[in-house]
């Protein structure tokens, strides 16, 4: 009971990851359509740049994630500024290959500034130090990262659903030309959407990069396992992706404890396939997912 | 006074939809656009609100000007901002939202930010059924409520011309009666309104001037109520004619007389 309590809190910290990086997603997609493959290098440079601004600059920790995910939200504005908004009006499926190529360039540029070396992700904490809690074990960094990870989505949907920029968001998101009609700056919100999503996926890197991991130009497929918690919440659904999200980290984590073993030589990194296993009977038998919307398109 | 001079529009830089119109609605009217599908209303429409881009149409002559600002070349928030407010065809309410929420989002421009709420309590002033549904999904509302919001929602910017799509199109005639009072009445608050409109009778009766537009061209127009007294208005748009079956012969007089429209 207590093994099943202690890998169910590493799941939903590896889901809390998933969340913020598939949250960022479904704004995208709804907002506009496109599925962002570029999703994952948001987190591979997030997490670089956080490097940099905590060892590197020895920047107060929370300052530097601060200052990540400003520059984070300037690069994910500047791309739909510069790339993306030329496409408006173009079919989505056009804009969506766009996302890989940019994905490429975001990957190279973190590949040209940092080498491929991996880097330690720095923690104010003690990465090892362990929390006991009536006899339930686990590490202080998968606390941080499941509080971080309510934080920040709470305050999103927070700004989404009471604030007045949230509301044109979210009109931007239901009929763009109707946003337009009424005068919305509809550029502009389509811009804070990839800016919001580019920060969330730079705050899923930095915590994804922690101990045991580390930071590596890899990092973005690794990211990109966050897939099926999309499809598995449904891509325009914010909730689904939290759900979704957690639901894979939990998957994956009691997966590899409890299904690997038995399967032998077979069984090694099983949990990773499992995944996408559920993601293909989603797609097979909820193709939606849990709550989509029917009239979804796939890519 | 929104004046427009021989537009053209083409989409794709192949369709022409217009071919040199020319209408002016003076400030305070309510003028109606009448014509029958595919004549070009909503191109037209769209090119005085800036929606063109969006269906990449684009306006390859002529003017457009409201007062003595010229139009063309501004973005749909520029032209929002000077005033100018479109209620699509197909009323396009945002149907994920509440009520109140697509009022806000319809109250999102700069200038209209500060008179947020006094706008959201004119509208319920205005639509006191939009006032019982405030809290509810607007993609649950029926289509006459949908409409409303749609207008209501146009009006939270303040705008000084509204244009108004088909704003009957597809509901019941008490709604449409409805809906025929309130025009009346957002004119009144001093809008001018721009009515788009393929049900004649209803153009007819809001409005003070009337435009017939077919296949990219105005083919007539005058006062309101001279239209409405002209023999081939009431024979090609209000159905009327000296009673009993009509014979073939008399068909083909139809299509004859017709080529004077065009």
């Amino acid at each position: 009971m207590t093994q099943f309590a202690e890998l169910t809190i590493a799941g939903l910290a590896l889901g809390a990851i998933y969340s913020l990086i598939a949250v960022g997603f479904v704004m995208v997609y709804r907002s506009s359509g496109l599925l962002n493959f570029a999703q994952g290098e948001f987190a591979t440079l997030g997490a670089f740049l956080m490097t940099t601004f905590a060892a590197w600059a020895v920047l107060p920790w929370p300052v530097a994630l601060l200052l990540t995910v400003l520059v984070m939200m300037a690069v994910g504005m500047g791309i739909e500024r510069v790339i993306m908004r030329k496409l408006l009006g173009r079919p989505p499926f056009i804009g969506s290959i766009v996302t890989i190529f940019v994905g490429f360039l975001l990957s190279v540029a973190v590949l040209w500034i940092y080498g491929s070396s991996t880097r330690a992700m720095p923690t104010p904490w003690d990465p090892v130090k362990i929390v006991e809690v009536g006899g339930v074990e686990f590490t202080l960094t998968n606390l941080v990262t499941i509080l971080v990870a309510i934080v920040l989505i709470g305050t999103l949907a927070f700004v989404m659903q009471r604030t007045p920029m949230g509301m044109a968001m979210r009109a931007v998101a239901d009929d763009q030309e109707a946003a337009f009609a009424l005068g919305i700056p509809v550029e502009r919100l389509l811009g804070l959407t990839w800016g919001i999503a580019a920060s969330l996926g730079a705050v899923a890197g930095v915590f994804l990069a922690m101990f045991p991991r580390s930071a590596t130009v890899a990092m973005g497929l690794l990211a990109f396992r966050a897939f099926p918690a999309v499809i598995i919440g449904g891509l325009e659904s914010p909730v689904g992706a939290i759900i979704g999200g957690s639901a894979l980290g939990l998957l994956q984590v009691h997966g590899e404890y409890y299904v690997n073993p038995h399967l032998g030589d077979f069984g090694i990194g099983f949990h990773l396939v499992l995944a996408f296993i559920v993601m293909i009977a989603f797609l097979m038998i909820k193709p939606h997912g849990l709550f989509g919307t029917k009239e979804l398109e796939r890519v | 006074m929104l004046s427009i001079r021989n537009l053209e529009v083409a989409y794709q830089d192949v369709v022409h939809v217009l071919h040199g119109v020319s209408l002016e609605v003076e400030r305070g009217a309510v003028v109606a656009l009448l014509g029958p599908n595919g004549a070009g209303k909503t191109t037209l429409a769209r090119a005085v609100s800036g929606l063109l881009p969006i269906h990449d149409g684009s306006v390859t002559g002529g003017t457009i000007a409201w007062g003595d600002q010229s139009l063309l070349g501004l973005d749909s928030r520029a032209r929002s901002a000077m005033g100018i407010a479109q209620v699509m065809e197909g009323r396009r309410i945002f149907t994920s939202m509440t009520v109140e929420e697509n009022l806000v989002a319809g109250g999102f421009t700069k200038s209209a930010r500060k008179h947020l709420r006094d706008r959201t309590e004119d509208a319920y002033a205005m639509f006191p059924r939009l006032a019982e549904r405030r809290k509810q999904r607007a993609g649950y509302l029926s289509g006459g409520e949908q409409q409303m919001l749609a207008i209501a929602r146009a009006l939270m910017s303040g705008p000084e011309l509204l244009i108004l799509d088909e704003p009957t199109l597809g509901l019941a005639p008490s709604v449409r009666d409805y809906l025929r009072g309130v025009i009346a009445d957002v004119n009144s608050r001093g809008t001018t309104v721009l009515l788009v409109e393929q049900n004649a009778d209803l153009a007819l009766d809001v409005s003070f001037y009337t435009y017939i537009l077919e296949a990219g061209r105005v083919v007539h127009d005058g006062a309101s109520s001279e239209l409405r007294e002209d023999p081939d208005i009431q024979e090609f748009y209000l159905g009327i004619h000296d009673g009993g079956r009509r014979k073939m012969q008399d068909v083909k007089r139809y299509r004859r007389r017709k080529r004077w429209l065009s």
